[in-house]
């Protein structure tokens, strides 16, 4: 039996195998297009959790060290910048040196400064001192007493003679001006804390002779008289 | 036996019948396993970003508080900057132990011989002496040869009938 040229047989098999065929096709279809495009969001999630992750924990360990300095480390801040200036550091180094030369009632015969910058910022400043001394000893306790002043100073030579019978010393002098720098790493980027070397370098600095700055006092304002009444 | 009126033409063949029964069978584990695959999906997309919020919020968070310590922040920079690079200039070797040298040996003199003249860099050290008699010479040349110096090198050596022996040195250490 025939129906629209077609086997009754025939449509009552495809009947049967239809709606289970087109379903199977249907989930694979559905699954293939949705799973894969899931998996993409679910992989890409989980990579963007794992990069947050690893980010809070450098800014939490950021945030612990910057609330865990050890305490006094912070208020050398200061010092730090006197021992290595920006700038000017000659100036300081001079008056320092001079006033002890004159502790040490010696001459100074000669005071000579050189500015030395370069490409990277920095500036070397060349200081030559003549100075007529009476005793060898106190020479060299005042070049050690050089050695240890701030801004850091170090003799790079030293000639001495006798001229008439009296001492002659001709200290060569460096020191260093540093430019500051001039902005923070990242706010992502991780900071380490000082080592035990660092803080010793540190004690070392806040060791050496300070140069002593004037401090003026606020003065109150005087109310003059009108010369006109 | 059950009675089926059914014109046996529209019947399926068996094995059709059979496919048909594992056609179903793959369906519905087709479907249950698209439905678990999609709730696990949609359950761990979401999940997942309640995660990432949290850890979003949590970030700005400690951003916010990483702000406000960026005082401390800068002071703990500038004081690792200074510090760095005091180390890199202090490593560089200096005339601190050719001082220490000289003072020894101007203690050592004890005022009884003269130095003439003497300069020092950062390698060396030249000294020359004056001395009035050989008992000084001796006893300054026992001083020195027992210190642990680098190198000890006679320079020069002279007798002036007027001031005495000169003798120069250059010394390392």
């Amino acid at each position: 039996m025939k129906k629209f040229g077609i086997p009754v047989s025939l449509e009552a098999n495809i009947k049967v195998i239809f709606i289970p065929f087109v379903t199977t096709i249907a989930c694979i279809t559905i699954f293939s297009l949705l799973g894969l495009n899931g998996y993409k969001r679910v992989v890409s999630r989980l990579t963007e959790l794992r990069e947050l992750g690893k980010t809070e924990k450098l800014l939490q360990n950021k945030v612990d060290v910057l609330r865990n300095i050890p305490e006094g480390i912070l208020d050398k801040a200061d010092v730090a910048l006197i021992v290595l200036p920006e700038s000017n550091a000659a100036t300081y180094s001079v008056a320092q040196i001079r006033k002890s030369i004159v502790e040490y009632n010696f001459t100074i015969n000669k005071i000579d400064t050189k500015i030395q910058g370069n490409k990277e910022g920095s500036e070397k400043a060349l200081i030559t001192f003549e100075i007529s001394y009476d005793d060898e000893l106190r020479l060299m306790e005042l070049l050690g007493k050089i050695q240890s002043i701030a801004p850091l100073t170090r003799i790079e030579a030293l000639i001495v003679k006798t001229i008439n019978n009296v001492g002659v010393a001709e200290i060569e002098l460096v020191t260093y001006g540093l430019d500051l720098p001039t902005q923070l790493p990242a706010i992502t980027e991780p900071i380490v804390s000082l080592n035990e070397n660092e803080i010793d370098t540190l004690d070392l600095m806040s060791g050496l002779t300070m140069p002593q700055t004037t401090k003026l006092d606020k003065k109150e304002f005087i109310n003059r008289n009108n010369p006109f009444q | 036996m059950a009675i089926n009126l059914i014109p046996q033409e529209t019947k399926p063949k068996a094995s059709i019948l059979n496919l048909s029964k594992k056609l179903k069978k793959i369906a519905v584990i087709s479907m249950i396993t698209l439905i678990f695959s999609l709730i696990i999906l949609i359950g761990s997309i979401l999940i997942l970003d309640y995660r990432i919020n949290r850890g979003k919020s949590g970030q700005d968070n400690l951003l916010a508080q990483i702000k406000a310590l960026e005082l401390t922040e800068k002071k703990l920079y500038l004081i690792k900057d200074r510090v760095d690079n005091y180390n890199k200039l202090t490593s560089v070797k200096g005339t601190k132990e050719e001082i220490q040298m000289l003072s020894e040996i101007y203690q050592n003199l004890g005022g009884v011989g003269e130095v003439e003249e003497t300069s020092l860099d950062t390698d060396k050290l030249n000294i020359a002496f004056i001395l009035p008699d050989s008992q000084i010479l001796t006893r300054l040349l026992a001083t020195m040869v027992v210190r642990d110096y680098k190198s000890l090198e006679m320079a020069g050596f002279a007798l002036d009938r007027n001031s005495g022996y000169k003798v120069k040195f250059v010394i390392a250490k």
